[in-house]
């Protein structure tokens, strides 16, 4: 690869990084400060992180059986096309970053959000927030070394290599939730 | 408009870490590795949440959230 295009892939990379990263970290911030507003509740929502992490563990052990709430949208592509990578890094990861406007497949995502509006401290928020931006965006920054490429179609042998790797997914999301969910406990009885 | 006259026939999928490929399309060859670099992410979370539950429980939360956001992004 002629180092020209590698810096473009490490600039635009990093573009993504930190414009995601801006995002959640306001949306992280926002969901702490929702709850502030629900201060008065918080004996009752406590139970929330622990019921909800234990209901959507049941649902992915396939238990029970209800659909994500989400947006059933990517963001847009075409904007490489449009803007170019730099300024189309930047919009993805502006648009990604913010959590609710594109797909969640992973209900892990509302446990945290569970939890941030339960804190009612939007420090904190944007501290988890940020953290869960960075292993979304930590996938792109491994993503040539994870891929073999010869041919040109990196991103069509990434996409199958994920999609064979489903159930490791899965079973490491199930044992995400029961760790979110004995936190959670501890954390209700202790009342956060 | 100029991007209108462009073949975008090529996968992009920044969720999937598509925008990543797209870009390093030409990078040097490596063995296939997610299922690896998968485990070694959920064990550092896991080592970061038993360091970090000393400090204080709730930032448990912390490496949690980033193997949830690994999870969302591999494994969409």
């Amino acid at each position: 690869m002629k180092w020209p295009r590698k810096r473009l892939w490490i600039e635009a990379v990093f573009i993504y990084t930190v414009s995601g990263l801006a995002s959640a970290l306001a949306v992280g911030w926002l969901l702490g400060r929702t709850g502030t507003l629900l201060v008065q509740f918080k004996s009752v929502l406590v139970w929330i992180v622990p019921l909800g992490a234990v209901i959507f563990a049941a649902r992915d052990t396939g238990w029970i059986f209800f659909p994500v709430p989400e947006r059933k949208v990517q963001t847009e592509s075409i904007w490489f096309h449009q803007f170019g990578p730099l300024q189309a890094a930047a919009m993805w990861g502006l648009h990604i970053g913010l959590g609710f406007f594109t797909r969640i497949t992973y209900m892990g995502f509302w446990v945290l959000v569970a939890a941030l509006v339960i804190t009612g401290d939007s420090r904190f928020g944007a501290l988890v927030m940020g953290c869960y931006w960075l292993g979304r965006a930590l996938p792109a920054w491994v993503a040539p070394v994870l891929t073999v490429h010869d041919d040109g179609k990196a991103g069509l042998r990434m996409m199958a290599d994920a999609t064979e790797q489903r159930v490791l997914f899965r079973r490491l999301h199930l044992a995400g939730l029961l760790c979110s969910a004995l936190v959670g406990i501890f954390l209700a009885l202790g009342s956060w | 408009m100029k991007w209108m006259t462009k073949n975008y026939s090529q996968p992009i999928a920044p969720e999937t870490g598509g925008m990543a490929v797209e870009l390093a399309a030409a990078l040097p060859a490596k063995p296939a590795g997610l299922q690896r670099a998968t485990w070694m992410f959920a064990l550092l979370c896991l080592l970061l949440a038993a360091s970090l539950a000393r400090m204080e429980l709730r930032y448990e939360l912390l490496p949690l959230a980033g193997l949830f956001g690994w999870i969302q992004t591999g494994g969409l």
